[in-house]
């Protein structure tokens, strides 16, 4: 990783050069630019079918809707996806522990995790995606609507209708 | 009444002091800076930082909680109060429904069940469904409302459908089929059976048509203690994708024949079905289990990667001439099993082993031509279906008899390749 656009494309140059495989950089919306591998950034559906349609690689890609912080963790994950093999039994454990980690790190820090969880549904990272969410339905489950507006600081606005409606559900369920 | 009146005297309390909240936030955060379709389902995460989700990514993760707290979600808020309509995993059961263990014991429970469910149905949007399960004792009587669900589950396009109609007591005892819900196979049109990916039956009554399309997708089929008149074998020859066929307690299959190979099966199982013979074309098969009356027929084609087979015999005397009579034909069962299979199996397993003769001939010849065989465990007790036969005088003589037979005739040293485990 390197900051600045410039010294992100002569390190992505040289590297290029040194390992064979392509690199890619992405910028923040506060335009700082990260340089990942070509496997990395893949793990984006998105940034894939731009590569693939022989999108702008050598220029990069700007992610307006990303800041720095969240796309620094982003990367995170999709440096240990895309750069490691699971193929034994061993890597899947590691990889395992790592989502276990990493996931246990962000639910820590209730905000960061749902900009991190903005940022996979943007870029359409599957694997990030579905952990992120799993663990926001994990703060869920069996909490009761009013905690469920407490922990995610929703605004109570249903009409006395909503409410009647709600009334004869709930005689049902 | 009074829990209800307190909920509003709390939520009143909530409503003012989140008014508070929102009255700040404005100010750090104006909403009409954001996009129209997020500006409900903003998160306030303390007082560092602000964020808004959008509808999918609430959706997704409502999707991913119990259907209990998918519907509690919508009192949260106006735009999670209809999130759940699209909820994609319904199951209804009595402790989801009706918060009881069991609640089809009585009418009116059961009645209760029945407009719970209706109720749920009509204020679903019935799109995008994935899996579809209703687990609770309804019958015949039941028909219309199971038809309405049945319909439903198939115009949501369910790709895993489920409905157990076994009572939730007295599980164990016979049931018989008289009265029990006739599924309405004819509602399956082209789409929706070849939209199925898995589909499991439990206690009722089935009709298979003659011009059936298939189930084009269909991975997982598991029968339980279901009635079936038709030619199975004719269905399940359409069903090309099948990777897991089980069949347990389902009444009457004389003669099983699929006539196409099922290429993509992995596993396949016969419980207590009490078929005379079975006749499957599954190279890739890589487990088998079947248990019922010893003498039968199998014919699997050439599994070359089966690894494990399960066979459990039942319903035998140790009268002797009831053995004389059996060997044969079950030492026939048997071999049409192995030889088939190149005798490709690496561990066999023996319950109820009374040291009768047949069996031991069997042990025998499973150790005598399984050249893969690397373990078999001997027991003789009757393992999984101890209820089933229950306790009879002698049976703690036969498990002895079955032992010391064991011990003195399958000696370890005769066999150096296979590890012999007795019990």
């Amino acid at each position: 990783m390197a900051t600045g656009s410039g010294a992100a494309a002569a390190a992505a140059d040289a590297e290029e050069k040194e390992s064979g495989s392509r690199m890619i950089t992405l910028t923040s919306n506060e335009g700082k630019a990260f340089v990942v591998t070509e496997a990395s950034a893949r793990q984006s559906a998105t940034i894939r079918s731009m590569v693939d349609d022989g999108g702008c690689v050598d220029k990069g890609f700007p992610l307006p809707n990303v800041d720095s912080k969240t796309l620094a963790r982003v990367i995170q994950y999709c440096d240990e996806h895309g750069n490691k093999e699971a193929h034994t039994v061993d890597e899947r454990a590691a990889l395992a522990k790592f989502d276990k980690d990493f996931i246990a790190e962000l639910d820590a820090d209730k905000a960061f995790l749902y900009d991190v969880t903005m940022a996979a549904n943007y870029l359409h990272i599957q694997g990030l995606f579905a952990l992120t969410t799993q663990c926001i339905a994990d703060t869920i489950k069996g909490k009761t609507p009013e905690e469920i507006r407490t922990a995610f600081g929703i605004e109570y606005d249903l009409t006395a209708q909503d409410e009647e409606e709600i009334k004869e559900e709930d005689t049902h369920a | 009444m009074t829990s209800r009146h307190h909920y509003h005297a709390k939520r009143k309390s909530t409503m003012m002091s989140s008014n508070k909240h929102t009255a700040k936030r404005r100010l750090e955060f104006p909403l009409h800076a954001l996009p129209e379709k997020n500006k409900k389902c903003i998160l306030r995460t303390g007082t560092k930082s602000l964020l808004f989700i959008n509808q999918d990514i609430i959706y997704n993760i409502v999707s991913r909680l119990t259907l209990k707290d998918a519907v509690r979600t919508s009192l949260v808020s106006s735009t999670w109060r209809q999130l759940w309509t699209s909820y994609p995993n319904l199951c209804f059961d009595s402790p989801t429904m009706l918060n009881l263990k069991i609640g089809s014991g009585s009418k009116r429970t059961r009645h209760r069940f029945i407009r719970r469910v209706n109720a749920f149905l009509e204020s679903h949007a019935g799109i995008g469904l994935r899996t579809f399960q209703v687990a609770f004792a309804l019958d015949n009587k039941h028909a219309k409302y199971l038809d309405r669900w049945f319909r439903f589950a198939l115009a949501s396009k369910a790709t895993e459908i489920t409905l157990n109609m076994l009572p939730e007591i007295d599980r164990g005892s016979t049931q018989s089929w008289k009265g029990a819900y006739t599924l309405p196979f004819h509602m399956f049109d082209r789409q929706s059976a070849s939209r199925i990916e898995s589909f499991q039956l439990v206690f009722m009554s089935l009709k298979l048509p003659h011009d059936f399309y298939g189930f084009n997708s269909l991975r997982v089929l598991d029968l339980q203690r279901v009635h079936i008149s038709g030619d199975l074998g004719l269905l399940l020859s359409k069903c090309n994708a099948l990777e897991s066929l089980s069949l347990y307690r389902c009444f009457p299959l004389q003669n099983l024949k699929v006539q196409q190979p099922l290429h993509q099966l992995r596993y396949l199982s016969f419980r207590e079905c009490f078929q005379e013979s079975l006749e499957f074309d599954a190279a890739n098969l890589a487990k088998f289990e079947y248990s019922g009356r010893a003498p039968m027929d199998i014919t699997l084609g050439e599994p070359i990667n089966l690894k494990e087979a399960t066979i459990t015999l039942l319903e035998y005397d140790d009268t002797l001439e009831q053995v004389f009579t059996e060997l044969p034909k079950s030492m026939s069962s048997v071999e049409t099993l192995f030889v088939n299979t190149h005798l490709k199996t690496q561990r066999v397993d023996i319950s109820g082993f009374f040291g009768l003769r047949g069996q031991l001939e069997l042990v025998w010849y499973i150790l005598d031509n399984a050249l893969t065989l690397r373990s078999m465990s001997i027991d003789p007790r009757v393992r999984a279906y101890h209820r089933a036969i229950g306790y009879f005088e002698g049976l703690d003589l036969d498990i002895k008899n079955g032992r010391k037979c064991a011990f003195k005739f399958i000696p370890q040293y005769d066999y150096p390749n296979v590890q012999i485990e007795i019990f």
